[in-house]
């Protein structure tokens, strides 16, 4: 025991990123195998394999409290931060087993995916400004590669990969070039250092704050950009979809908080014309995913407006932040709480959506009409899920605790867009919640509802997602009720 | 040397490749304007390593490890379009169309977009 | 170092930045996809030529290696364009030539847009670049400094490098293959 603690002392906090090399280690002796047996033993082995990288790493944070060198970081957020990329990995490879086991390449993708994972957790822990870059340009390639390595049935697909991934390809390219401005202001070799350092207001830095901004805009298709994404999803394969939603964007929002320090400088400032800049930019990319989410009737689209709205979100707690109504630590934790909203909720409703999908044929919406009616059972988790973007309207409480200081005159006509957009924002996610409930209840087309065929252990897989929205429901409702649960120390609504 | 003239013309470097990437109507239009970014990027790492940090090796290595790490990208986005190019006709029409990097549609804002 | 030395550096430096922005514009605009290439290329020997003007020549030799690589990629694609992809051009450009005006808007307005953005960079970086002043010392950078510095400090960052070009191998195998 001893020395497994002094083995687990030494690799920290790497520990993660080695168990799962001793997988990708072991797989590679069966890369080339297409037997059923190994491919179903790997699995289980990279499961296992994640699980335990995911208890380590929150042990380790416990035990072993931080930790820094002069190339990582671990911190509470980075803690959280890589315990959200090994959970969101283990729903990929929950949606890569169930769409590509049957692959003759399923072990090689099943590395390539593992060393993808790898990498995302080399961003977070990453402290060192060469590092993070190396980091995240290894991570696009890896993602790329694990993308079309999933799309190999999928013809009509290879033009949009390759324009899909030139988006990410021109953020590391400017990424490079920002970092070359910070180079050319001074060379501290962390955002640490800069954020404390009279550096901080020199021009070339916020030049090169500014290119890293549009780098991570370019990063996340927000609109008027999301042509290739868009074009991307409604072609891919299902288990490449899963990868870019729920290893590509969350890593992307890890990114940014590594800036967050940074930007938050100035934008802590209040200066009005950022915070007019962030608003348009909100209230355009709020506006223009619902309304395209309600003006289509194919529900991979639906569902990639929806993922858009929920960016824009980051970009609705940026203009909080900048109006003043919220400060830097909850920004960082409504963001944390937005991901973590986004994978428990997306997740479940993708895997639900995919299977009608390959059960039906097509992604209409009038796949789902009356789906109610004939699988009560999803139909309720389905709610149940769909319900817990209520969760968004949360984003109210930091209003009513601002404008319950002030004066109701002189709120500001900032503060006051800024409210409005967030109501907009929640009326419309209202709508297309109520849009798609509504069709689960219609009168069913004939022989549609009936070719749908789940799996029995999505139904498991869905009701754990189910139960763990109203358990947290529960302990948001309790805590904003002021009624004390004991057992759990941590606050969900603290910010 | 003079340090304005360095830093004002690799921005003008780093401008010729944002008005490339904008005017690009081809793919390999779009990989020249990716370059001119990343020239100037290597200038500046180059120019002001020797100016003003000579006791470090600090841009040299980010050099080096960085324009590994893109090329090493660019080249495997290359060599995919390269192995697919020979494989479908429908393919290479859709890559030799006009290729804009920013484009706007209007199947991408609402609607379908039919395949 | 000696004036002749100095001059003969400062002459290099001012033909090599006039050499990239030359062939730079060049390959921008010849529509040429194979001339492109070439200017392209000629434009990273004038870089080449520049790293050797701040005593960074081993770079050259380093990133080199990579970089042709990358150009024999993409030259070998602009071949296959030319074999395959020329008739579905032509069509193109016969449409594009009856839309001059939007040709032009497509070069007014990225052209606008840069001179804007470089207008309000100038002003805003000129009296900060105005302050800085430099070493006159001479610095060269090694091979054997800069794998030192490699092992000593950044093996993790080379691991991952290394690493990735095993996965890359193994995505080379997957995409020859194709779905069998």
């Amino acid at each position: 025991m001893n020395i497994v603690l002094s083995i687990n002392e030494k690799i920290s906090p790497l520990q993660s990123v080695i168990i799962l090399s001793i997988v990708i280690l072991i797989s590679s002796f069966f890369a080339i195998s297409k037997s059923k047996t190994i491919k179903r033993l790997l699995i289980i082995l990279a499961s296992v394999s994640l699980i335990m990288a995911f208890y380590l790493n929150i042990y380790s944070f416990i035990s072993m409290g931080s930790f820094s060198n002069f190339l990582l970081s671990f911190e509470y957020m980075q803690m959280i931060e890589v315990s959200i990329i090994i959970f969101s990995a283990l729903n990929l490879l929950f949606f890569i087993s169930i769409y590509n086991v049957d692959s003759s390449h399923f072990i090689k993708i099943m590395i390539l995916f593992l060393f993808s994972t790898i990498c995302a957790v080399f961003i977070v822990l990453a402290r060192n400004s060469l590092f993070i870059f190396t980091s995240f340009a290894i991570f696009i390639l890896t993602i790329f590669q694990l993308v079309t390595s999933l799309n190999l049935k999928m013809d009509k697909s290879r033009p949009y990969i390759f324009g899909y991934f030139l988006r990410p390809t021109l953020t590391v390219i400017l990424f490079f070039f920002g970092f070359s401005l910070f180079y050319v202001a001074t060379d501290f070799k962390d955002f640490n250092q800069i954020m404390q350092s009279e550096y901080i207001s020199n021009p070339l830095i916020i030049l090169g704050l500014i290119v890293f901004g549009i780098a991570v805009y370019i990063y996340f298709f927000l609109f008027p950009f999301q042509s290739p994404y868009m074009k991307l999803i409604k072609r891919s394969d299902y288990s490449s979809n899963a990868v870019i939603w729920f290893s590509y964007f969350p890593v992307g929002i890890f990114m940014f908080s590594k800036l967050d320090g940074l930007f938050s400088f100035f934008i802590e400032k209040n200066n009005l014309y950022l915070s007019i800049f962030f608003i348009a930019i909100t209230f355009l990319c709020v506006l223009a995913s619902s309304i395209g989410a309600f003006k289509t009737n194919s529900i991979r689209r639906i569902v990639s407006f929806l993922f858009l709205f929920f960016i824009g979100i980051f970009i609705l707690n940026i203009s909080m932040l900048s109006a003043g109504i919220i400060t830097r630590i909850s920004m960082s934790w409504f963001n944390i709480s937005n991901i973590i909203m986004v994978l428990l909720s997306f997740i479940p409703i993708y895997s639900i959506i995919s299977s009608i999908e390959k059960s039906t044929g097509s992604d209409s919406i009038n796949n789902i009409r009356g789906f109610g009616r004939s699988n009560i059972y999803m139909c309720i988790s389905l709610i149940v899920i769909f319900l817990s973007w209520f969760g968004f309207a949360y984003h109210i409480n930091p209003f009513i605790k601002y404008f319950g200081s002030v004066n109701f005159l002189k709120m500001g006509i900032i503060n006051m867009i800024l409210l409005l957009a967030v109501a907009i924002a929640f009326i419309f996610l209202l709508i297309n919640i109520f849009r798609i409930i509504f069709q689960f209840f219609r009168k069913p087309l004939t022989g549609a509802v009936e070719k749908i065929v789940f799996p029995k252990f999505l139904y498991i897989y869905v009701t754990l997602y189910a139960l763990v929205i109203l358990a947290i429901a529960v302990i948001g409702v309790l805590e904003i009720l002021n009624i004390n649960i004991e057992f759990i120390n941590f606050k969900i609504t603290q910010v | 040397m003079n340090f304005q003239f360095i830093v004002f013309f690799n921005f003008l470097i780093f401008l010729m490749g944002v008005f490339g990437i904008f005017y690009s109507k081809d793919i390999i239009s779009v990989f020249v304007s990716f370059q001119f970014i990343i020239i100037s990027a290597v200038i500046n790492f180059l120019s002001f390593s020797q100016f003003l940090y000579q006791s470090s090796l600090w841009g040299e290595i980010f050099v080096i490890l960085g324009i590994t790490s893109i090329y090493f990208l660019m080249f495997c986005i290359v060599y995919h379009v390269h192995i697919y190019l020979k494989m479908d006709s429908l393919d290479r029409e859709a890559l030799f169309r006009e290729f804009k990097l920013f484009k706007i549609t209007k199947s991408d804002w609402w609607g379908e977009d039919n395949i | 170092m000696s004036f002749i030395s100095q001059l003969i550096i400062m002459i290099m430096h001012y033909a090599s930045i006039f050499g990239l922005l030359i062939s730079g514009l060049l390959s921008l605009i010849l529509p040429d996809k194979r001339k492109k290439i070439l200017f392209l290329f000629i434009s990273f020997l004038f870089v080449g030529i520049l790293s050797f003007v701040y005593y960074s020549g081993i770079l050259f030799f380093i990133v080199g290696i990579l970089m042709v690589f990358f150009f024999i990629s993409l030259y070998l694609f602009v071949f296959q364009m030319e074999i395959f992809g020329n008739k579905t051009g032509l069509d193109e450009n016969k449409k594009l030539n009856g839309r001059v005006k939007n040709t032009l808007l497509n070069i007014i307005i990225p052209l606008l847009f840069c001179a804007t953005a470089g207008y309000f960079i100038y002003n805003y970086t000129f009296d900060f670049l105005r302050s800085v002043s430099g070493s006159g010392n001479i610095f060269i950078a090694g091979l054997g400094d800069i794998s030192k510095q490699f092992f000593t400090d950044y093996s993790l960052i080379l691991v991952i490098i290394v690493a990735s070009l095993f996965m890359s191998f193994l995505w080379f195998i997957i995409i020859s293959q194709g779905e069998e």
